[in-house]
């Protein structure tokens, strides 16, 4: 009985094996789902270890500018103080005894040759929280995305993958901690998409958006899902109206490039002052503190203060009031960022668009008596072209305002004033938020593509087999969820042949061949292989030719197996040529 | 497919049970190098006995020699000691085929291994009286095309 039950086991599975026979793709999918589900929850829990390190420094619970409002002036002061000590104490002593390469504000998102830095990226993590806690005026998706990006990056290691592969998963953990910050699956896969990856192929784009929807599921499970700034009411504008809005572009444009100055300056200003890291930020603190005195709602990453905006309360009709809170708001988290707080200037970013959008509605209005579009209406559109501009990833930003507020309405006017935006801010000059400096050319994905090699993006030590192996072992390895290509070697690992899944797929559980055959009676001899000094051109040439997705390696002098290339990897790699420099240049 | 018969093999070991089966298809259609099949079947015995037990063995190869399916099949009374441990074979089928179809080769393998397995079946073989019954009990057609020493 237990044997019948057992074989029935072993034949199911046989059969799942056979006809689904995940192929890399379908793994790539799998694990992009996983690492995004994995990097939400992280997310949250960041999230809940916040919210506890804030009610600790300012005993209250509940976060966000209501505990800050709430609290007596000194203490207004003395917490971003305090906890900007404790993320400069944390830094430098990270530094001083983690010795990785530390992965500067949102680098998570540049994302290597997959490597992510695990402890430096905790101890910054950690910095991260104590700043977020204490009222930095810092978004809180720097950290957000680097832990899930972390998350990604460690399943690559584990599974040993090669660099393409281990790349696309710290890409996923950064679309899922996003996806998680927002709420918005879409634009977080296109926001690294476009930002980082700067390709929409679907060989990145697919295991992205797996991600990003995986790691809404688990918000979906774990906590609120909904959209963070719905906008109810917004009236279809008039072609007069959208004239308005092609000004408010210009406008948010010249903003975005105002603000991006503005905290690389500050950030200059920091430097210059003397003393440790903790001093800094305590001074950074210090200043953040001051202007809380008298508007608190500058603290934090500004998220209800827009909530508040496009809701459309009506404090925000007078515009004195919108314009000291989009200074104070400015003042304050260049401070923050420029003193060395670990985050990112997301929402803060988010926020000037809408203040700006409002004082942009409040001239609109006094102009034009019959204008159509509310206050919220502009600053929501404000907010999408300021992001547009400063992200230098105007795509993205539509779809990031648009499963923000969930409006429909709104995308016409939010392209007009996104793509102005956009070209407004690039006729500036300026670096956008995530530029990076010129490529180092220290990784593969920052190298010139016509220096690469094929034994750059290899996977090293594929499994081998002796040509005298039996049946019995080559099959249990297939069954077993191996790579669908088992490469047969002599003495020296020199490359003999390969044995296909597809020529034992209906063999695999035969009991009379488990014995009777060996690797050398199925394998097939001297199958085409790559050089590993072969360019990636000339790679793509031999699969084509082949009709294989998975070639091995193999040095032609010796003909000993070097490692295997997918397809899938090549593509990955050259799905990001339009990102390098080129050798030329 | 050519097939040939030998209904009374005697040999004092495997390889020369082998030269024998090889021998016995060197007319057949399909084979186009009668000594490479010879020694490449060989030289796959060496690596690995063939012997599946039961009293069967099937020694077989992938191979250029052949241009076309080949099988030649023996019965011994007496037994080949063909094993690892010396154990006596009365069973013995060479399979010859190109070195293209992986596939083919492990299908027609298999249901050939398959058949062998059974008591039954073994029982007939080695009670057949000729070699157009011993095939149709291995289903492997009705007539041997090759004479070969196949003398019933």
């Amino acid at each position: 009985m237990k044997e019948r039950i057992l074989l029935l086991y072993l034949r199911a599975w046989v059969w799942l094996r056979r006809t689904a026979q995940p192929n890399e793709v379908q793994w790539n999918l799998g694990l992009a789902a996983l690492v995004g589900f994995v990097g939400a929850v992280v997310g949250l829990l960041f999230r809940q270890a916040t919210n506890a390190t804030q009610h600790l420094l300012t005993g209250l619970p509940g976060g966000g500018i209501a505990a800050f409002a709430d609290l007596p002036g000194w203490q207004r002061v003395a917490v971003p103080v305090l906890g900007g000590l404790l993320a400069g104490l944390v830094l430098q002593l990270g530094a001083k005894y983690i010795r990785q390469k530390p992965t500067d504000y949102m680098e998570a998102i540049t994302l290597g040759d997959g490597r992510v830095p695990a402890r430096s990226s905790l101890y910054r993590s950690l910095a991260a929280m104590f700043s977020i806690a204490s009222g930095a005026a810092i978004g809180r998706e720097g950290p957000l995305v680097q832990l899930s990006a972390l998350g990604g990056a460690l399943v690559g290691r584990i599974r040993k993958f090669p660099a393409p592969r281990r790349r696309l998963l710290v890409a996923c953990g950064a679309s899922a901690g996003i996806a998680a910050a927002y709420n918005a699956p879409i634009a977080a896969a296109l926001f690294v998409s476009e930002i980082t990856v700067g390709t929409l192929a679907m060989e990145s784009l697919g295991p992205l958006l797996f991600a990003s929807i995986a790691s809404i599921v688990a918000i979906h499970i774990f906590s609120d899902a909904s959209p963070l700034y719905r906008l109810d009411h917004f009236a279809l504008p008039r072609w007069t109206d959208l004239l308005c809005f092609a000004a408010v572009g210009i406008i948010c444009g010249l903003m975005a490039g105002f603000f991006l100055a503005m905290l690389e300056q500050v950030k200059k200003w920091f430097r210059l002052i003397p003393g440790p890291l903790p001093v800094t930020m305590a001074l950074g603190g210090l200043l953040v503190g001051l202007i809380a005195l008298g508007h608190p709602e500058v603290t934090g990453n500004g998220y209800e203060v827009v909530r508040s905006v496009v809701r459309g309360d009506g404090l925000w009709q007078f515009w004195p009031i919108v314009l000291v809170t989009l200074i104070a708001k400015m003042v304050a988290t260049s401070a923050a960022f420029g003193s060395g707080a670990v985050g990112g200037v997301f929402t803060p970013t988010l926020l000037v668009g809408s203040c700006t959008g409002l004082l942009c509605w409040q001239a609109a209005a006094a102009l034009l008596p019959d204008l159509r579009a509310d206050q919220a209406g502009f600053a929501t559109i404000g907010m999408g072209a300021v992001l547009a501009a400063a992200t230098q990833a105007p795509f993205m930003a539509i779809l990031m305002i648009f499963e923000m507020t969930l409006s429909y309405e709104i995308m016409i006017p939010l392209m007009l004033s996104s793509v102005i935006a956009y070209y407004i801010f690039r006729g500036l000059g300026l670096h956008s938020l995530y530029h990076h400096g010129p490529a180092d050319g220290t990784d593969i994905f920052t190298r010139p593509l016509e220096t690469l090699t094929v034994a750059d993006i290899m996977q090293p030590e594929p499994r081998t087999i002796g040509p005298a192996a039996r049946f019995r072992e080559v099959a249990g390895h297939f069954l077993a969820g191996g790579l669908d290509r088992q490469y047969v070697v002599g003495p020296g690992r020199r490359l003999l042949g390969v044995v296909r899944l597809e020529d034992l797929a209906e063999h695999l559980h035969s009991r009379a061949l488990a014995d009777a055959f060996i690797a050398g009676d199925i394998a097939h001899d001297n199958p085409a292989a790559l050089d590993p000094r072969s360019s990636l051109p000339e790679a793509l040439v031999l699969f084509a030719r082949e009709h294989e997705h998975l070639l091995p390696v193999a040095r032609p002098d010796t003909g000993e197996l070097a490692g295997t290339l997918s397809r899938n990897d090549l593509l990955l790699t050259l799905a990001e040529a339009g990102k390098r420099p080129s050798a030329q240049r | 497919m050519a097939v040939s018969v030998i209904l009374n093999l005697s040999a004092p070991d495997a390889p020369a049970a082998i030269r024998q089966l090889a021998d016995s298809l060197a007319h057949a259609p399909g084979v186009a190098d009668c000594p490479r099949l010879l020694a490449d079947t060989l030289a796959r015995e060496a690596i690995l006995s063939t012997y599946v037990g039961d009293g069967v063995a099937l020694p077989h190869a992938r191979t250029d020699a052949v241009t076309a399916r080949v099988v030649a099949v023996a019965r011994s009374a007496a037994g080949v000691p063909f094993g690892p441990k010396g154990e006596l074979a009365h069973l013995i089928v060479l399979v010859g085929c190109p070195r293209d179809d992986v596939s083919a080769y492990l299908t027609f393998s298999r249901q050939l291994l398959r058949r062998l397995r059974e008591p039954l079946v073994r029982a007939e073989l080695l009670a057949a009286h000729d070699s157009a019954k011993l095939l149709h009990i291995l289903e492997l057609g009705e007539v041997p095309t090759a004479a070969g020493s196949a003398a019933p």
